[in-house]
């Protein structure tokens, strides 16, 4: 996957962390971690083989700045409809001022778990599963939508890993899915990442 | 005068609630001192027991929801972490001292606690996406009944949403809390009133000091009692 539009993206969000936002920095710098690069092109190239045929507009959940996953996804299928939801009101304001050339992105402010959100497109992501509720309290409001769902084994990070998942059986169990099209997993850096695919 | 703390599990032994209990006696003789606990034993005769189960081993601290049950306290209560330390008075005789202050600044129907002060709001909000403390609070009979009726619908989405119980006040219950006045507890790690007072690792003339996020409270604390 080419990262060059990766790239300008952090460049234009770095200024705007610089101006408004300089506590942001550090958890700015740590969204293109190479973690971030290979589980994206991971899930982009899984995703092609399953995506449906009309696939034209996506839901990213805890999509913190969607500054890898984006890119990723408009090189695989195309420019896309987006709409990305993160509840830190901070992180979707540089997500909104990166994107603001991106006609088809939308950023929402909300709580994926605990707000009612009527979720658009075919397809939903979820890659910080490990962060939060069980994915079924959303999957089984959404039967007719493909998920996309990842997480980790990795109950170290203090505060924020707080329903890690020890395999991918873990992460079909947190899921609720019941027709699972993909389901893998990868060591990066010391520690499992699993996906699941299905609906 | 009411004062509660809550002991789970082994992470603090008895000598952390009979050491607050010592400290909560010498800022107001009338103190009348409660412990939640799972394992009373080694607790001095005049501490009132109420036995709780530990209900969440891995994140020991939701326990402390089990304090917002309504009727719980019939009078107003401050609850204290048993990392904290009670200062006695220094040196200013004018200055208000002990509980008092914490009582004066609470108000009824809303949750009362300590507010991150020692940061500054970008901190607070942007770093930590959290300004609420709860190693002290005043609770009264009722004030923690939202946050009880919260938890008690909704418990593995909280506990799988939230790591601790500051990040779910502050994210779910902001509407329901009443901070008290700065100044009058303060963080060991990080200071007590950002920018005027952020020196770190100090003790200063304040009445509570509360040692949480301290890799060595315990030694610090042993140096204390």
């Amino acid at each position: 996957m080419d990262c060059g539009e990766v790239q300008r993206l952090w460049v234009k969000g770095l200024g705007y962390v610089s101006d408004k936002h300089v506590y942001k920095f550090k958890d700015f710098s740590e969204c293109v971690f190479d973690t971030q690069i290979q589980s994206k092109d991971w899930l982009c190239h899984e995703l092609k083989k399953v995506a449906p045929d009309n696939f034209d507009h996506v839901s990213i959940l805890a999509g913190w700045y969607g500054i890898v996953l984006i890119p990723f996804l408009y090189q695989t299928f195309g420019e896309i409809n987006v709409d990305l939801y993160d509840v830190d009101e901070y992180t979707t304001d540089i997500a909104a001022h990166m994107f603001n050339d991106y006609p088809k992105v939308n950023i929402h402010t909300k709580d994926v778990v605990f707000d009612d959100i009527d979720y658009k497109g075919q397809v939903i992501i979820n890659t910080s599963c490990e962060h939060m509720m069980d994915m079924n309290i959303i999957t089984e409001k959404f039967p007719d939508k493909l998920f996309v769902l990842q997480s980790n084994d990795n109950d170290n990070v203090k505060w924020l890993h707080i329903n890690c998942a020890k395999d991918t059986d873990e992460l079909i169990k947190q899921s609720g899915l019941k027709n699972i099209l993909y389901r893998g997993g990868k060591t990066i850096y010391h520690h499992k990442r699993m996906m699941v695919i299905g609906t | 005068m009411q004062a509660v703390s809550l002991k789970v599990g082994t992470t603090y032994s008895a000598r952390y609630v009979n050491q607050l209990y010592k400290q909560l006696k010498h800022a107001d003789k009338r103190i009348q001192y409660t412990c939640l606990t799972d394992d009373a034993e080694g607790l001095k005769d005049e501490i009132n027991v109420i036995p709780i189960t530990d209900d969440f081993h891995d994140r020991k601290w939701w326990n402390k929801t089990k304090l917002f049950k309504p009727g719980l306290f019939k009078e107003p209560t401050v609850y204290l972490d048993l990392d904290c330390y009670v200062h006695q008075k220094f040196v200013d005789e004018e200055k208000p001292w002990g509980l008092e202050p914490f009582f004066d600044c609470s108000v009824k129907d809303k949750l009362n606690i300590l507010k991150t002060y020692w940061f500054s709001e970008d901190t607070a909000k942007k770093i930590h996406q959290c300004d609420v403390n709860s190693s002290i609070m005043v609770i009264d009979e009722s004030n923690g009944e939202p946050m009880w009726r919260d938890f008690v619908d909704n418990q593995e989405m909280l506990y799988k949403s939230f790591y601790g119980l500051d990040p779910w006040l502050y994210r779910r219950h902001s509407n329901n809390l009443n901070f008290f006045k700065p100044g009058l507890a303060y963080s060991y790690k990080h200071g007590c009133v950002f920018p005027d007072d952020t020196r770190a690792n100090t003790f200063r003339q304040i009445p509570i000091c509360v040692l949480d996020d301290v890799n060595d409270r315990g030694e610090i604390l042993d140096g204390l009692w």
